[in-house]
């Protein structure tokens, strides 16, 4: 597995792709913006590229997705079924499909948006906007914020320390390390910066 | 070029990452320590160091100026008296490692994780520290001035008798948990992101 990480200036975020090397196929999660290195990665390569996967329908995280399919024909995986007039296939919580030689977990983490998506591949979880490195993602209601904490909770956290997280925007991180230090996770911590927030649980 | 690479042991059945450069996990390598001694010739000569899994690794006194490291782990990896100055990091994780004296001035670090670290009298100075996850990291006696913080993020970190004179914390995520002693003279700290009212998301 080969990983290949951008960084977007438009929205600040962040679009990986996922290259086999065994199958000379490669996914792209997240286009947020598709430029010519990205291309050249690809191309140089000869990479076969199979698959988009969007975290969420959120623009900063898949501008780039009308670009990308008038290059390549991938299938596009997504909680929606459509995004920008492109046709998604539809993955529900704990899908488990294949494409460019690995098996890929979709997990369905509500809060942040309402078709949040981590998709987990081999020791990487890719989490978008759901979980970042100290934080997790914004809410715009307790409620969703009870949800999204509970997802986490739940569905993320207890994948192994060593598991890898690519989030959405900001820098990599573990889930050793989120455990023990995510502000988000940390409901006392929140409550003594701010006595009335209610934006983490 | 940024990227991660998994390399698994090849005994049949683990599930742990290859040590050393080996094909083995340290469990299962019959000479992990010499190993170790090999790994680090190996770099010397090359001046890179591609995918390679540091983990639980102890290095002392050894100089690795301005190799390149890429996708390379360092989990719970032991360094004193190490040069990495003008190195430069893309993708490399060091998550709960420990670092005393050890030089990374003049480092061009790009997406890189420090979660849970002990780093003790080291220097960062006249670094590009981008996109680099410093959360949960115990930093006394250490010094980063004159680098360029963008996008890193110090949430819950203890930060004690150091150093982030004429900083630029653009984007900045700057929330220690404990802060004694800490100079930020010149530095546009004002910039950095230090209450979760105002996150980036």
């Amino acid at each position: 597995m080969k990983l290949y990480q951008h960084y977007s200036i438009y929205g600040f975020s962040n679009a990986y792709i996922v290259a086999n090397e065994a199958t000379s196929a490669a996914i792209i999660v997240d286009p947020a913006e598709i430029n010519t290195t990205m291309i050249e990665q690809i191309e140089h390569k000869a990479y076969s590229l199979k698959a988009i996967l969007i975290t969420h329908n959120h623009i900063h995280h898949c501008r780039g997705l009308k670009t990308l399919m008038r290059i390549y024909s991938p299938v596009v995986y997504a909680s929606n079924t459509k995004i920008f007039d492109v046709a998604c296939k539809k993955v529900r919580d704990q899908d488990i499909f294949g494409e460019a030689g690995f098996s890929i977990k979709a997990i369905a983490v509500p809060g942040h948006s309402q078709d949040s998506i981590v998709y987990k591949i081999e020791s990487c979880l890719f989490t978008g906007d759901a979980l970042h490195a100290g934080v997790i993602g914004r809410t715009t209601s307790s409620f969703n914020a009870h949800a999204l904490y509970e997802r986490l909770e739940s569905k993320v956290l207890g994948y192994d320390d060593d598991t890898m997280i690519f989030p959405g925007h900001g820098p990599p991180s573990t889930i050793g390390t989120e455990k023990k230090f995510n502000l988000g996770l940390k409901a006392d911590y929140a409550e003594m910066l701010h006595q009335s927030y209610d934006f983490f649980v | 070029m940024d990227m991660y690479r998994k390399l698994p042991c090849s005994i049949e059945g683990c599930a742990e990452t290859a040590f050393a450069g080996t094909p083995y996990c340290r469990n299962h390598h019959p000479a992990p320590l010499e190993a170790t001694k090999s790994l680090v010739d190996a770099i010397l000569a090359d001046r890179n160091a591609i995918n390679v899994d540091f983990a639980d690794v102890s290095i002392v006194a050894a100089d690795f100026s301005r190799i390149r490291f890429i996708g390379c782990r360092f989990k719970k990896a032991t360094f004193s008296h190490v040069m990495f100055t003008g190195a430069s990091f893309r993708l490399c994780f060091f998550d709960a490692a420990s670092l005393d004296s050890c030089d990374f001035s003049g480092v061009d670090m790009d997406f890189c994780s420090f979660g849970d670290v002990d780093i003790f009298d080291c220097s960062f100075e006249n670094s590009e520290l981008i996109h680099v996850n410093f959360n949960g990291s115990r930093i006394k006696e250490s010094t980063f001035s004159s680098s360029n913080l963008y996008d890193s993020r110090f949430i819950l970190s203890e930060l004690e008798n150091s150093r982030f004179d004429d900083c630029d914390f653009k984007r900045a995520y700057y929330m220690p948990q404990k802060e004694k002693a800490v100079s930020t003279a010149n530095s546009n700290i004002a910039e950095a992101v230090k209450d979760l009212e105002h996150l980036y998301l």
